[in-house]
Formats: structure tokens, sequence, C-alpha cells
């Protein structure tokens, strides 16, 4: 079963924020135009016919919001091209939240997408890095916005945490704060592009390691931290034996497209500027195959060390933009991954093994569903 | 920080499953949006498994059958 390919629009480069580990790069005040926009949602349907049969569009930015018009002129111009060629297309949003009204995010529900809510925690690690262009930290704004997602339960949504050097010493309380005024998943993504020293990954470790305690303590208490990170790492090994995780396609999986055009293999690297060796075409000339294959042929991990590594089935050394952002090479590990993997993985097995034992009930369900035990 | 590798595996208590979908892990703000709903396992799981199953070897996924129940009761040696 494939994956549909993920298409996603730059909307602009323009934000209401200026958070301190943004890597889109400065903030220019243009936007995508309607023609680039066209030409580039015609290129996705052209490359999901020709390739898996169906596309995922996601909206991003900068702060896509910021963009509305271009936004609801883009869904429409995809929903009726996508029906005339008969290619299934699913929606969805990464935003900031502070331009996430009531009227715009009834619009997105009805349309089911999926919101992807950018929100570091409490506001003591929101706020370290998430601040308006006046110095101001922007939580209370996105905590509106979130109490709004709460409002409607049918929602297709997700928040986004970022981890970095300056806002990890807040990371479990950050969590806390996100269980008590969330009930959907919460992904914790690690600044791959900064520097880490020693000393701060060995005080991420200590958060990491408190932070599985309080999962632990909830899954007892019925109420399960709903943290995707470690249940990926769960999953990376019940799922292990079947090969299908973790193994990146950039170049072939994605399109990110950016403000003026330029094509990039992942969204995560729009940001670093519109580079000739990183871009693979754009939406005037098309697809650059030599480029994409090359990305094929390059991609995966070919750091040494690796090979012999037993949790190499279960660590995302494969990740392309990851690698980029940790060595400049899609295909070569950082140590800051390595550590952080494998430190993952320990605490996740540790975590899974002890729920597995008690057969903790919200644990067996939420992982092995309709093949719990019953009950002797 | 080095790269040092893992080189022996511990082996976990908890069986293996098989499924067709997995979570790709991302980072940071301008991250790709999860490819099923959150929550629960894949829709899928269950119809998936029975295909998946005819893949796998040892230590074999989790299975509907008497031996994959008995397996996650803890009744028998898991892998
Ligand atoms: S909200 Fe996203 S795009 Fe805007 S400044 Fe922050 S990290 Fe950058
Ligand atoms: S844990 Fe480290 S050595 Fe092992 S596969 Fe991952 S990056 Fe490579």
């Amino acid at each position: 079963m494939s994956r549909p390919l993920l298409l996603t629009l730059c909307l602009t480069h323009d934000c209401t924020l200026r958070c301190r580990y943004c890597y889109a790069g400065r903030k220019y005040a243009h936007a995508m135009t309607q023609e680039t926009a066209e030409r580039g949602i015609e290129l996705g349907l052209e490359e999901a016919a020709r390739t898996v049969g169906k596309l995922d569009i996601s909206f991003f930015g900068g702060e896509p919001l910021m963009e509305w018009d271009l936004l609801q002129y883009c869904h429409e111009y995809m929903r009726t091209r996508a029906a005339e060629r008969g290619i299934p297309v699913r929606y969805g949003i990464t935003t900031n939240g502070t331009l996430l009204t009531q009227d715009r995010l009834n619009w997105l529900a009805e349309r089911d997408y999926l919101i992807g809510l950018s929100l570091d925690g409490s506001p003591a690690m929101h706020d370290t890095n998430r601040r308006f262009a006046d110095g101001r930290g922007s939580h209370a704004a996105v905590q509106e916005a979130l109490e709004r997602i709460n409002r409607i339960p049918q929602l297709r949504s997700k928040v986004i945490c970022v981890v970095n050097p300056a806002n990890h010493c807040h990371l479990l309380e950050g969590v806390r704060w996100l269980h008590r005024h969330y009930r959907g998943d919460i992904g914790l993504n690690f600044d791959y592009w900064s520097e880490w020293t020693d000393a701060q990954f060995d005080s991420l470790t200590a958060q990491l390691v408190k932070l599985t305690a309080d999962m632990l303590a909830s899954y007892r208490c019925g109420l399960p931290m709903r943290v995707e990170t470690i249940e990926g790492k769960i999953r990376s090994h019940l799922y292990e034996q079947s090969g299908f995780c973790s193994y990146c396609r950039i170049g072939e999986q994605e399109i990110a497209i950016s403000v003026d055009g330029a094509l990039f293999p992942c969204s995560r690297m729009v940001g670093v500027g519109d580079e000739p060796e990183i871009t693979f075409g754009d939406v005037r000339s098309g697809i650059d195959r030599a480029k994409q294959h090359y990305y094929i042929a390059t991609r995966g991990n070919a750091t040494p060390e690796c090979r012999i590594c037993t949790l190499r089935h279960r660590c995302t050394n494969t990740c392309g933009c990851t690698n980029y952002a940790g060595t400049g090479r899609i295909n070569q590990v950082s140590p800051f991954l390595c550590n952080l993997q494998q430190t993952l993985i320990r605490l996740a097995d540790e975590l899974a093994e002890t729920l597995f034992l008690e057969k903790n009930p919200a644990f067996m369900d939420k992982f092995y569903g309709n093949f719990a035990p019953q009950a002797d | 920080m080095k790269i040092t590798p893992v080189t022996t595996k511990r082996v976990l208590l908890l069986p293996t499953a098989a499924v067709l979908t997995c979570s790709t892990v991302m980072m940071s703000c301008h991250q790709q949006q999860p490819q099923s709903p959150p929550g629960a396992p894949p829709a899928s799981f269950t119809a998936d498994v029975a295909a998946a199953s005819a893949k796998c070897t040892i230590p074999g996924p989790v299975r509907s059958d008497d031996k994959g129940r008995q397996r996650l009761a803890g009744k028998m040696q898991a892998p």
C-alpha cells in the first residue's frame, strides 16, 4: 500500500511570528502568485497520476493563514481539477495558530483538513522561542486557537512541539501542559539544525526520562499521554519485522513548492533558500528528472557505523532532510541524531515492556487493538 | 557526542506485530502531516495483519489465531 504523494505549497514566506529557531529564513513579504499555485497543483496532480494515483496537499509557509484568500482559491482549484482527473485528495495545513479564527477553523473542519498546530507546550517553553516581532510571547494567542480546536471533536489535528537547546529544559512541564489542555497527538520535533552540547544533551535525556515516567503513570490511570514521538518508537519495534519503518523516500514521495515556484524534495528543506543544489526543477520547467534520480540514488544512509547497528531499522537514520540539517548531506547521520535515537528507543522500550507485562488495558488496546489478550 | 552503533540486540518481552503504515518522525515547525488520523491503530490494522502475516517469518507477527493470543497473554515465550 503506497502513501499518497505529498504536495506542499508554501503560500508565503511572511509570518506573524519571529520564532528564534525558525529556519524559514528571512521573512520576505511576498506571497505565491495564483499562477504559480495553479502550476504547482497541476504538477502535483500530474505526478500523482503518473505514480501512486492519490495526493495529499498541505499548505505551509511562513504562516499560510496570512494568505487566506489564496488558500481558499487553491483548495477550490485543487478540488475541481482532482475530481476531473479522478484523483483522491486529502487536505492539511501547518499553522502557528495566531490567525486561526473560529470562521476559518469551521471552514477547514467542514473540508476535513488535518491541522498541525505549532505549539511548544507551556507558556515558559513556548515563549522561549515563539514570539511576535515586538518580542512578546505568542502562547496566550495560540492557546486560544487550541481551545477552538478542542471545541470541534471531529476535527483532525495534531500539536507540533519543537524542542531545541534553548527550551528543552522545560520539556516535561511543556508536555504536561499539553496533556492537560489537549486530547490529540503531541509530536516532539527535535531541532536538528542547532548545535547541541554534551551538557545540553544530558539535560535533554534527563527530561525525557522524566517524561516517560509520566507517560507510564498516565497509562496506569487510564488517560495516556499521547506523545507520538515515543509511541512511534514503540511501533517501530512492533512493526519492525514488516520492514516498513522509517525509510525515507526523499525525491519521490514529496514535492514542496516555494513561494517562487522552485521544487524541493521535502518541505523542511524549503526554508534553507533556493539553492540550486537542493531544488529539483520549478513549476514552469517541471521536475528535473536527472536531479530526482540523483536524490533517489543517493538517499538512504551511507554512514559506516550504522551498517552494523541493531537499531538501524528503528532509527530515523535515513531521513534525508534530518541528515541534511545535521551534516549537510542527505545520507550522513549526525552524532546528535544517533544519540537521540538511541535514547528515545531505549526509553520507549522500557515503557512499553513495563506496560506490556502489566497488560495495561490502554496500552494493549492502543498497540494491539483487537489482538489484545482476553481476560483469563 | 559520537556515532556509536548498538551491536547487541536487547530481547524485548513485547511481541512484534505487522502493519502497513508507520508514523514518520519529523522535526521542527515545518512538518509533514501524519498519514493517518491521530489516535488508535490504523483503521486497516485488523485486515492488514492477515495479509502481512504471510510475509513475516520468525518471530512472527501477531495473529488472530490462538497462538497469537497466547503469546500476547504471556503464555508462550515472547520473541
Ligand atoms: S511560526 Fe513557523 S514560519 Fe513563523 S516564524 Fe515561527 S517557525 Fe517560522
Ligand atoms: S542508532 Fe546511531 S549507529 Fe545506530 S542506526 Fe541510528 S544513527 Fe546509526
